[in-house]
């Protein structure tokens, strides 16, 4: 990629590469709309200066649509207005990479960092626990 | 027969229901989705009148060059307004198809009967959420997504606080738009855009003086008047045996997405794109702020975040209006800030109760006394004659925002929204009191005044049963007739342990006419107030979408436990504070409740809205679990902060 050093990585997903799944929500990392996975961790994306990932695997929630996730979020019905889902969507795949069968109490762990307003949290856990299988 | 409400605004059969080219049936219908799951339900619906599999119906979005106008999607009346008013209409159409017709553009007359409950097919079950596929893929959904050709990048500079007045600023800085005390700037991407923005901030000097009431003293304010009063009902009542003061502070929509809205000007027509929740008032409001005729403004309506009420939606597109005339025939995307959006969006308004009762031997009330303060709760678009455009009050002649005004006792009101008890009262005296100063901008918050409303008449009920040694279940039941009303609470008592410890009960039905709810709460009130569960049954008539209604319940009842345990818009004398994430905390993963919710069927009574309902009865029920679990100790102000526990134990 060429661009501005300072450019935030969402505005290089969002603006020239159209990848428009990871989402603005605060700017400054709070909130956890814009998480993408850096060489397999989860990072706000909003304040992640394009520099600082260079030579850096970047994963988007676009690279996610054959993951087991996807299938038992839409099973669980487990969103509401949906925006802040793909950020969660990628700390749940970066939990599940690490630790493929999680409890609740690690799930809910993991997606600490997110908010979500409509209130469907509890349907996201059990997504989680269904994506991971018995 | 009488045609449904919004049907008999918008009778043109056409309007609704057209045939696409491809076989499949178009709807159109003036609602919107917000997240909520509405055009899913609204697809079930026509579906079934038009028999036809769900796939061969195509949710076209609202929008003011075509479809009905129905107005705003809010109050919990989209699948009561809408949904009655295209199975009407989707009904005459399977009438006049099955007469040989193959257009109807006519107007709907009332002659085709809707199917009965038993003939329904595809309403009642768990269709899932047409939208929700693409908006967990993470393809472009949202107007946050939008990429026209031609797309530049807006923002917008705000005022430091409400009662700021621009003195100066550098104008010079390239792609400024200067308006009054509205400034912008326009760029082609986003990083430019927000650099402009930055410098033009930089160069800003504004004069700001202390506008805002003492947010420790918000009772105070409320009551200080001036004061227009409603009387709701006056029975004689004489002297109080028990007395409470309930409030809360003001609270934001606090969407995770900031307001966002696109617009493109060709000669003097605007087009606009917007999450609105009023694709036709939105556009009559812009339209007088900018004195065009209506005709001149259209309005689309694209999806965005959950709104749960008046949020900037509409200021934004508004914004995105302005900016965009600097550079005509160019779409200007503006999206708001989140600093923007938690302090600059209306907020709910604070409120504050009195409550009074009369209480005989056996500890049955024989009279109720309410009063209740508040901002008005409605400020959108076109309320009190104003366009109620955020920039049009900053423009150089400006439409200044008046104070918050309140919907009709016909419309379900705002600050007496459920401030009438369930309960068969003998008498009931009970007024609404809004203040007519409002520094602070309100607009509807999802159930408006109920939350405040139930919070405090389910509170002092139990208040109430403590004082009589009752227990709150029983003393609950002994006032109440209404079966749809016992039901739901003897469902919720189940499901939650009733008699279990830690527990409390809340119980309200929406707007006296929609939707019942009882929950049953458990907390554990330690080191800090922690929810562990929620149980709550439901009666919303007719249920079209099971599990659309139980995640409608299941978010309302974690916002409502949200504000209840964390949420205070924070400000001082002059500035609001409460600017980010850290400042205006909400629920977070670790700390949600686990919910279950208990359907209550009832396929003949009219089907209501479900995303209302759980919020006041579950503040109550929290309320009164942590007086369960303190022993006692109750905590009358919201929210139920770990300082006012201690506060309270001390005291």
């Amino acid at each position: 990629m060429e661009g501005a050093p300072d450019t935030p990585l969402l505005d290089v997903l969002r603006g020239e590469l159209g990848l428009v799944g990871s989402r603005f929500g605060c700017g400054v990392g709070q909130c956890g709309a814009c998480f993408v996975l850096l060489d397999g961790h989860p990072a706000p994306a909003c304040d992640t200066p394009l520099w600082s990932v260079a030579g850096k695997a970047v994963n988007t929630v676009e690279g996610l649509r054959e993951h087991a996730l996807l299938d038992a979020f839409l099973a669980e019905q487990a969103a509401q207005c949906g925006y802040c889902v793909s950020g969660i969507l990628v700390s749940a795949a970066a939990l599940l990479a690490r630790e493929p069968h999680p409890d609740e109490a690690a799930v809910k762990d993991a997606l600490d960092r997110h908010l979500c307003r409509c209130g469907a949290h509890g349907r996201m856990v059990r997504a989680v626990l269904r994506a991971a299988g018995p | 027969m009488t045609l449904p409400r919004s049907l008999a605004a918008n009778p043109r059969l056409s309007d609704w229901v057209r045939l696409g080219a491809d076989g499949a049936f178009e709807i159109r219908v003036g609602k919107v989705e917000l997240g909520q799951g509405i055009l899913t339900a609204l697809a079930q619906i026509a579906a079934d009148e038009l028999d036809v599999p769900l796939d061969r119906v195509r949710m076209v979005p609202a929008g003011t060059a075509e479809g009905p106008d129905e107005g705003i999607t809010a109050g919990s009346l989209s699948v009561a307004d809408s949904g009655a008013a295209l199975r009407q209409a989707c009904a005459e159409v399977r009438a006049l198809r099955a007469a040989g017709a193959v257009e109807w553009d006519r107007d709907a007359d009332g002659s085709a009967r809707p199917k009965s409950a038993a003939q329904l097919r595809i309403v009642g079950t768990s269709v899932p959420r047409l939208d929700l596929p693409d908006k967990l893929a993470g393809r472009p959904r949202y107007v946050h997504d939008l990429r026209l050709p031609g797309q530049l990048y807006g923002r917008v500079v705000r005022p430091p606080s409400p009662g700021a007045r621009l003195i100066s600023v550098d104008a010079t800085i390239p792609s400024t738009v200067v308006d009054g005390s509205f400034l912008g700037v326009v760029a082609p991407s986003e990083l430019l855009a927000a650099r402009a923005a930055e410098a033009l901030a930089r160069s800003a000097r504004w004069e700001e003086s202390d506008t805002l009431p003492d947010e420790e003293e918000l009772p105070a304010f409320l009551r200080g008047g001036p004061l227009e009063t409603t009387t709701v009902v006056s029975d004689p009542f004489a002297e109080a045996t028990h007395r409470a003061t309930y409030s809360r502070p003001f609270l934001a929509h606090a969407s995770i997405a900031p307001s966002c809205a696109v617009a493109q000007w060709d000669g003097d027509t605007v087009r606009v794109w917007s999450h609105t929740q009023g694709p036709h008032p939105l556009r009559r409001a812009i339209a007088q702020a900018l004195g065009l005729p209506p005709e001149r403004v259209e309005v689309r309506h694209v999806e965005g975040a959950g709104a749960y009420g008046h949020n900037a939606a509409d200021d934004a597109a508004f914004d995105a209006v302005l900016l965009a005339r600097a550079v005509p025939g160019r779409p200007v995307q503006v999206r708001w800030s989140r600093r923007d959006e938690l302090t600059w969006a209306p907020f709910g308004s604070a409120m504050v109760a009195d409550v009074a009762a009369t209480v005989d031997a056996d500890g049955m009330v024989t009279a109720w006394s309410y009063d209740v303060w508040s901002q008005g709760h409605v400020a959108r678009p076109g309320y009190a004659g104003s366009p109620g455009l955020l920039a049009a009050a900053h423009l150089e002649k400006p439409h200044p925002l008046p104070p918050p005004a309140d919907p009709p006792p016909e419309r379900g009101a705002g600050i007496a929204r459920n401030a009438t008890p369930i309960y068969a009262f003998p008498r009931r005296s009970i007024r609404a009191h809004r203040a007519l100063r409002a520094p602070l901008r309100s607009s509807s918050l999802r159930s408006l005044g109920a939350f405040l409303n139930v919070f405090a008449i389910e509170s002092f009920m139990d208040e109430l049963a403590t004082v009589a040694g009752r227990d709150p279940l029983d003393h609950r039941l002994d006032h109440l007739t209404d079966p749809r009303a016992r039901a739901v609470l003897l469902a919720a008592a189940e499901l939650g342990g009733w008699g279990g410890a830690n527990r409390g009960l809340g119980l309200a039905r929406y707007k006296d006419r929609g939707a019942y709810c009882a929950v049953v709460a458990e907390v554990e009130a330690e080191h800090d107030i922690r929810v562990r569960h929620l149980a709550i049954a439901v009666d919303v008539g007719r249920v079209v979408n099971p599990d659309g209604v139980r995640n409608q319940i299941e978010g309302g009842a974690v916002q409502a436990a949200s504000w209840t345990l964390k949420e205070r818009v924070r400000f001082d004398r002059r500035r609001v504070t409460s600017a980010d994430w850290e400042s205006y905390p909400i629920l977070r993963f670790s700390e949600v409740p686990r919910v279950d919710v208990a359907l209550l069927d009832r396929p003949d009574e009219p089907s209501v809205g479900a995303g209302e309902a759980a919020q006041g009865p579950t503040a109550a029920a929290i309320g009164n679990a942590v007086a369960a679990a303190l022993g006692g100790v109750r905590v009358r102000d919201l929210p139920l902060t770990p300082e006012r526990v201690m506060a309270a134990i001390n005291a």
